[in-house]
């Protein structure tokens, strides 16, 4: 049942994590753009969408660093605060990760075979799809911490499962992206950047799935017990 | 005897509740005219009805007749009887004008403090009769049916009388000084403001100073038999100033006689419905008196409640205090008005109430008369009348902040000396009027004959006053039946039950406190929207780049949720999606109303900026009709009890989402930023949307040959592809327009 009163009494932390995770959303947007913008021969703004990437992680890290400094004294949060800051903490190393994939892409300027073209393009998909679900979590989990219905929760756990299986698909995905950088790619440096890059696409799935079951910790009943179990 | 101190205290602190829902809802009777004309900056207005408030507070002698004496007898009564009475009555008052206050429905005061009265003093009479076991027929005896009979005789006469009145003197008015009344203000200043004042000063002597300490019974009299020789002489005082005014000044002499006639009505209504929130606690209190002072306190009879009382003048400053801080501060007294300000509109717009069959066939039989009844009046007097009442060119003057006022001091001056002569001539021959009626009716009245309601408007507004006609009536029953039932409860359980009782209301309010500021939140939104003030056409086309953006980012969130809904089969988050998709329909409709006004302010000149411009009316309006499409089928689909998706069509719905939302969401970023139009991206992912949608139909038909998928099933999925598509194709279109606009935007800030 929803207590009227209870917004006087307890703070949520959720409208901090609503923000962040929007601009984890909108990066992985610029991250498919930059990867679309680098495979296409066309393109000549590959650096210039990195540095939106870079300006967008940069704003998420404030966003990151207002969440942690605000953390209001005198009213109660629904999590404790070290899952609060495990889950921000994981949901940020998404966004590092997406970063991270484009620094190193710009390292070195292999190019990708238009055979390769597709998986790679799939597997960019299959990571920001989890990304998209993080920010509905966030949604759905605020609701449930206002509420504390059953119903609430088993949406948060559907998320949560679906975000699951999405990373298993960007798994795949990536595994093969491998397989075919293997069958195509013949110079040894090529093949390391070329692998090198697909796990850390693939890494940015791992982080959401990571930002998932810290979630799901902070949704799991509380049962009160007299001792602890040894 | 401590726990009907108790009572007696919990009375006091619901005094302070009904004085703040009381004012919240009888605040539109005095302010509807000055508001709607917008006559003065509003907080000048406050001052004035405030001075108003306090005035008839001060000046009233405080007889509290009602609430003690006027609809039962107490001398049947004993002191915890009509405790219970009281407490019954005061938590259904306060719940329920609170009730009213949320939906920013007008209702009287007076009918429900009767009403209530009424159930709760039959509740308990009943009660009394069982218990002794006398015959239930003798209820009458406790209870004074006449005054009940009259009151809702009184409902009735008011909105006849009063809409008659409205609708004659504003077409006389009209008559004689048009829309373009600023020219022929200056000929008839003098006859105008002398028969204003005149009726408005006599209103003041007969209904705001009847109970006044300072008029003595003798002044009284006199003023009720020398009627004609007050009118004629404030006539002719006020007819000379109000002439010379007009002559040797500039003031539009209108603007004091709104004035003036808001503070007479605003002192009458503390006069006189001041009883309606304080008089039953200050009943109680003398019961608790009265009983406190007999050897048998709780069996005594209440006969000395017949006595008149004298109220304590502290109290009632302290009732006024209340009731003027209320004005200043409180939301609800503000929606409650303007529901009444937006039903007498002069202009076009969003309209707050939708269509009913009754407000159709209304307005198609008033139609109908109309138009046969023409034929009879000669074609040249038509035409002279038409002329005169002619609103066609009427645009309502532009204030400093840009918006029009809702409709003119001729207007706002008819109503307010329409009211107070009615309520004047009915006070004078003891007839029952409410002054909540009287003022809504006129309002309303007025405004019908000022052709407000044109062919655009009349069928939304005739709903909107039928529903507050319609919850004049409800007030009535609902209190006679809430307080009955909390008179019975408060009867049997007493403590317990008013404990109960008590908490059970503050619930109800808070609840009805988060619903009113949820709604306050979204039609800010919506007025936040309204390009009235832009004069602009670059400002007003940023600003529609803006509003559309933040559109479709509310559209990708809601269909992200309904996919969710969908994939989950839950029927209540459908219905939640529904009830969210028609929000941004008609969020929808003021962009579309907006870029109607952009258009018209952009360059004539410019024909192809312009028709390029105008596609995003028919993209916009596109885009919101297959997403309430799409949500309406499905939820359909589910209410009728049909069989949800196959696990194969749930994946190829799940990835159909993710690209639209990604889709709209994107471009959302790039209108609300400004950004730069990433055209490219947004197309790519068109591309990949309309590739998909191809595929899975295929996927689709296969599966109808496979028998896998039941009709009505791949209706729907066909369905929601189809309108997945229409979104995107339509907000690829939308984009494109901006792009444009953007690109000439970012040449001309190049080139200077």
């Amino acid at each position: 049942m929803h207590f009227p009163f209870r917004s006087i009494l307890v703070t949520s932390p959720f409208d901090g994590l609503r923000n962040h995770v929007e601009k984890v959303r909108e990066c992985s947007w610029a991250f498919q753009q930059a990867i679309e913008c680098y495979i296409s021969d066309k393109c000549e703004e590959f650096d210039v969408l990195r540095e939106v990437v870079n300006k967008l992680e940069s704003d998420a890290d404030s966003i990151k660093r207002r969440i942690r400094g605000h953390i209001p004294k005198g009213t109660r949060m629904p999590v404790t605060e070290y899952q609060l800051f495990s889950y921000l903490k994981e949901q940020d190393r998404v966004l590092d990760a997406a970063q991270d994939s484009l620094n190193w892409l710009s390292y070195r300027a292999t190019h990708i075979p238009e055979a390769m073209e597709k998986e790679v393009f799939l597997l960019v998909d299959a990571v920001i799809e989890p990304i998209e679900e993080l920010s509905r979590m966030i949604s759905e989990a605020k609701e449930y911490f206002e509420t504390y219905s059953e119903k609430q929760r088993r949406i948060v756990k559907d998320i949560i499962h679906n975000i699951k299986q999405q990373e298993h698909e960007a798994d795949a995905r990536e595994g093969q992206l491998k397989v075919k950088i293997f069958s195509i790619e013949k110079d040894p440096v090529s093949i390391f950047h070329l692998v090198s890059l697909a796990e850390r696409i693939g890494s940015v799935a791992d982080h959401a799935e990571n930002a998932g079951d810290m979630m799901r910790a902070m949704i799991a009943k509380r049962r009160w017990t007299l001792f602890r179990e040894s | 005897m401590s726990l009907f101190l108790f009572a007696v205290i919990i009375l006091a602190s619901l005094a302070v509740f009904d004085l703040i829902v009381g004012v919240s809802n009888d605040a539109v009777n005095f302010l509807n005219s000055s508001i709607g004309s917008r006559v003065a900056p509003r907080h000048v207005i406050m001052v004035i009805a405030g001075l108003g408030i306090l005035a008839g507070v001060t000046f009233s002698s405080g007889m509290m007749e009602v609430a003690r004496k006027g609809i039962f007898h107490p001398r049947f009564f004993t002191m915890p009887e009509l405790m219970t009475l009281f407490l019954a009555v005061m938590l259904t008052d306060v719940l329920l004008l609170d009730l009213f206050n949320t939906f920013g429905l007008p209702t009287s005061t007076t009918v429900s403090i009767v009403f209530e009265l009424l159930g709760a003093a039959v509740a308990v009479s009943l009660l009394k009769i069982h218990v002794a076991g006398d015959s239930y027929a003798t209820v009458v005896e406790y209870i004074n049916t006449a005054k009940a009979f009259s009151i809702i005789m009184g409902i009735l006469l008011s909105v006849v009388i009063a809409f008659f009145f409205g609708v004659v003197c504003q077409f006389v008015t009209r008559l004689v000084f048009t829309f373009d009344y600023q020219k022929r203000l200056k000929r008839y200043s003098g006859v105008w403001g002398g028969l204003a004042l005149s009726i408005i000063t006599y209103f003041i002597l007969i209904k705001g100073a009847k109970g006044a300490s300072f008029l003595t019974p003798e002044t009284v009299i006199w003023v009720n038999t020398h009627t004609w020789m007050i009118l004629y002489t404030s006539f002719l005082f006020f007819a000379i100033l109000f002439q010379l005014l007009a002559l040797f000044t500039q003031i539009n002499v209108l603007k004091p006689i709104v004035l003036i006639g808001t503070f007479a009505l605003a002192m009458a209504f503390a006069g006189n419905d001041l009883v309606n929130f304080i008089g039953v606690p200050l009943a109680g209190m003398n019961a608790y008196n009265v009983a406190s002072e007999t050897i048998n306190p709780l069996m005594a009879s209440m006969e000395a409640l017949q006595q008149p009382i004298q109220s304590n003048t502290f109290l009632l400053l302290v009732a006024g205090a209340i009731m003027v801080i209320t004005l200043w501060m409180s939301r609800k007294a503000r929606t409650v008005t303007q529901t009444e300000v937006s039903l007498g509109r002069q202009d076009e717009g969003v309209e707050r109430f939708g269509s009913s069959t009754l407000s159709r066939t209304l307005v198609g039989m008033v139609y109908g008369a109309f138009s046969s009844s023409r034929r009879l009046i000669p074609i040249s007097l038509r035409k002279t009348i038409s002329g005169r009442i002619d609103p066609g060119e009427y645009r309502g003057e532009i204030l400093a902040d840009g918006r029009p006022a809702s409709f003119d001091l001729v207007r706002a001056s008819v109503n307010l000396i329409v009211a107070s002569a009615v309520i004047s001539f009915a006070t004078s021959l003891k007839l029952p009027l409410s002054t909540t009626y009287v003022t809504f009716m006129v309002a309303m009245g007025t405004s019908l004959s000022d052709q407000a309601w044109g062919r655009e408007s009349a069928v939304y507004r005739v709903t909107g006053v039928m529903t507050v006609i319609g919850g004049w009536f409800f007030t009535a029953l609902a209190a006679f039946t809430t307080a009955f039932v909390f008179a019975l409860i408060i009867y049997y359980l007493e403590a317990l039950a008013v404990v109960g009782l008590v908490l059970l209301v503050v619930f109800l309010i808070w609840t009805t406190y988060q619903y009113h500021r949820k709604k306050e939140e979204e039609r800010g939104r919506i007025e936040a929207l309204s390009l009235d003030t832009v004069c602009e056409a670059d400002t007003a086309i940023q600003t529609s780049f803006e509003q559309t953006g933040h559109f479709l980012r509310d559209i990708s969130d809601n269909i992200g949720l309904f996919y969710q809904a969908l994939h989950s089969e839950d029927l209540e988050r459908l219905r939640k999606t529904r009830s969210e998709a028609e929000k941004i329909q008609k969020w929808a409709d003021t962009i579309v109303e907006n870029i109607f006004k952009t258009l018209s302010l952009l360059n004539k000149g410019d024909m192809d900026g312009t028709h390029q411009y105008s596609y995003t009316l028919r993209d916009l309006q596109s885009i919101a009709e297959s997403h309430m499409n799409m949500i309406t089928r499905t939820c359909e689909h589910f209410e009728n009890y049909h069989a949800g998706f196959l696990d194969s069509q749930k994946q190829e719905l799940r990835q159909i989402k993710t690209f639209l939302t990604r889709l709209l969401w994107n471009t959302s970023i790039m209108l609300t930023r400004r950004k730069r139009v990433d055209y490219d991206y947004i197309t790519n992912q068109c591309e990949k949307l309309k590739n998909l949608t191809s595929e899975f139909s295929k996927n689709q038909v296969r599966r109808i040959q496979r028998a896998e998928s039941k009709i009505r099933r791949s209706m729907l999925f066909f369905a929601i592809l189809e309108n997945s598509l229409s979104i995107s194709e339509h907000t690829q279109n939308l984009l494109a327009v901006f792009r444009d606009s953007f690109d000439v935007r970012t040449c001309e800030q190049s080139e200077s």
